[in-house]
């Protein structure tokens, strides 16, 4: 994309997408990564990557569901190739704000630390963005039958997750 | 409540919120700017390439000796990339990294075992960079000016030639007959000299191969990343101490291979001067060494020094776990070795003290070496089993 070909009109708006949408963006980044920095940078790196197509992707109103696909498919192939700095530990960075908030955090992200990362993010499209299988499959650039496969065995494993009680006791 | 429901408030519920400002769009506006440059850079200097190359070889009848084209990603085990500064080149597997005679002016023609020829190689070569090795400033009374046939090649006696691909700083500033670019023979030797934009690569190749220099200089190319897994400029090339983002230094069972980079400093895009890889085994055993070493940098001497300089080299380490691309390393640190004080292997995590372990084995075989530093440096990083 040239620097010439931006108008002022598209610049602002994808300033005004950034402002608006990057806090939700980071909460599923974050689920993803388990970490507040890792999170940072995937929303970065997947914003980056799509403000080239601003224009063109937003001009038909899809282009959170763009970026949001760009940001789980970097996430998957990111975390393939590279140690994310995860170390298992009892004492988070971040103050706890809430009482029992921190442990059930750090419950999570160890719930979700186990999962492989394709499970992960079927988990997190469906559960947390509450999206469809359909949407979700959109994102994930799979089929349905897959997203199907990936949830049912992600939601298995953090049902017998020790840490994760999913069941509620009776 | 079923377990699916149970999961969504479970989510919702842990999930923190955002911190201020977790993404910018300006940021996002650079990155994607950055990446087209990246990808112009490349196209625009292979192209580049393909013209310095080709038009001195026109000038010039090769006759039938012209090897083919090398593949684009080639694993012949015969032939390696070599690196310097952002330029690759292909080179016999088998000729190892070695360094040029110090004072090859000083050898007597007819006494190859004179007092001068000792750290001559006896062996095809491969030699990246000018080593920083202390240069005796004598005059060699006793000797010819130059024992070599024509100037071209450089005053080293025709009997003790070998084989060699050679990258080195491009210096048009320097009216020497050995620095500039042609070809020229001797029989049947072919020394061949072309300059890349601020590289000039070298190639003697001798009789019984005489094709090698055309499978040399048909693999020039730029790079941002070399082949061993080094970013050809580096954020520690920077005039003061700079510390690396991403993840600090991984386990040691994580890593299959860890990239030396070694860098120039203050001299700035593409300082890259010399790159191993150092694999398996040898590579857990140096990270953690890195990882037990005790926190806080050093050894510094900082009474020894001016301080507002920072030294001249610098290396980067790279973590790669096993059969890893070397575009995705795990994470990196910086080793700061060269100056009086911020004297150290630095990560996001921290700085780490200097030790034996951690720092000589970066030093054993070129293309990097340790030829200075100060004393409490040198006795922790200079070659094992040595004081």
């Amino acid at each position: 994309m040239s620097e010439v070909a931006v108008t002022e009109q598209p610049v602002t708006c994808f300033d005004e997408f950034v402002a608006s949408r990057a806090a939700a963006l980071w909460r599923s980044a974050w689920l993803l990564t388990g970490d507040n920095q890792l999170a940072e940078d995937l929303v970065q790196t997947a914003l980056g990557k799509s403000w080239p197509v601003w224009e063109r992707v937003s001009a038909n109103g899809s282009f959170e569901a763009y970026v949001r696909r760009v940001m789980y498919t970097t996430y998957v192939a990111w975390w393939r190739r590279r140690w994310n700095g995860e170390r298992p530990t009892a004492d988070l960075p971040e103050p706890p704000d809430l009482p029992g908030t921190t442990e059930l955090r750090h419950d999570l992200v160890r719930a979700l630390s186990t999962l492989p990362k394709g499970q992960r993010a079927a988990v997190v499209l469906r559960y947390f963005e509450d999206l469809s299988e359909q949407q979700t499959a959109e994102i994930l650039g799979c089929s349905v039958g897959t997203v199907k496969s990936q949830t049912a065995r992600g939601l298995a494993a953090l049902r017998a997750s020790s840490v994760l009680r999913l069941e509620e006791e009776s | 409540m079923n377990d699916e429901q149970r999961l969504r408030d479970l989510l919702s519920e842990a999930v923190p919120e955002a911190p201020l400002n977790p993404a910018r769009a300006a940021g996002a506006r650079a990155y994607a700017q950055a990446r087209r440059r990246r990808r112009i850079a490349i196209g625009a200097a292979t192209a580049a390439v393909i013209t310095v190359v080709v038009v001195p070889f026109a000038l010039v009848d090769r006759g039938g000796d012209r090897a083919e084209p090398p593949t684009t990603s080639p694993e012949d085990p015969a032939w390696r990339w070599v690196a310097f500064r952002d330029v690759e080149v292909q080179a016999p597997a088998a000729w190892r990294f070695d360094y040029e005679a110090i004072r090859p002016d000083c050898i007597i023609p007819g006494e190859p075992d004179g007092p001068w020829t000792k750290d001559v190689p006896r062996a095809p070569y491969v030699t990246v960079g000018v080593p920083s090795r202390p240069v005796p400033l004598i005059g060699c009374f006793g000797g010819p000016a130059t024992g070599g046939p024509d100037p071209a090649f450089g005053p080293l006696p025709f009997a003790l030639w070998q084989p060699f691909v050679k990258l080195d700083e491009a210096r048009p500033d320097l009216d020497y007959p050995d620095r500039k670019d042609g070809e020229w023979q001797y029989r049947g030797w072919r020394l061949t000299r072309t300059t890349v934009d601020q590289v000039q690569v070298t190639v003697l190749g001798s009789p019984e191969d005489p094709s090698v220099a055309s499978r040399v200089f048909d693999s020039v190319r730029r790079v941002p990343i070399t082949t061993v897994g080094c970013e050809t400029g580096s954020p520690v090339q920077g005039r003061r101490f700079a510390t690396p983002s991403g993840p600090s230094v991984p386990p040691a069972h994580l890593v299959g291979f860890v990239a030396v980079c070694e860098y120039s400093r203050n001299q700035g895009h593409a300082g890259l001067q010399g790159s191993r890889r150092i694999s398996g085994k040898a590579a857990r055993e140096l990270v953690l060494a890195i990882n037990n070493a005790p926190v806080g940098g050093g050894p510094d001497t900082p009474s020894h020094c001016v301080d507002d300089m920072f030294g001249d080299m610098a290396i980067a380490l790279r973590f790669f776990s096993p059969g890893e691309e070397p575009d995705s390393p795990l994470a990196e640190a910086y080793v700061y070795y060269d100056w009086c004080f911020g004297n150290g292997i630095v990560d996001s995590a921290g700085k780490r003290r200097l030790t034996k372990a951690n720092c000589a084995p970066l030093f054993t075989e070129p293309p990097i070496s340790l030829w200075s530093g100060q004393r409490q440096v040198v006795e922790v990083c200079g070659p094992l089993g040595a004081q």
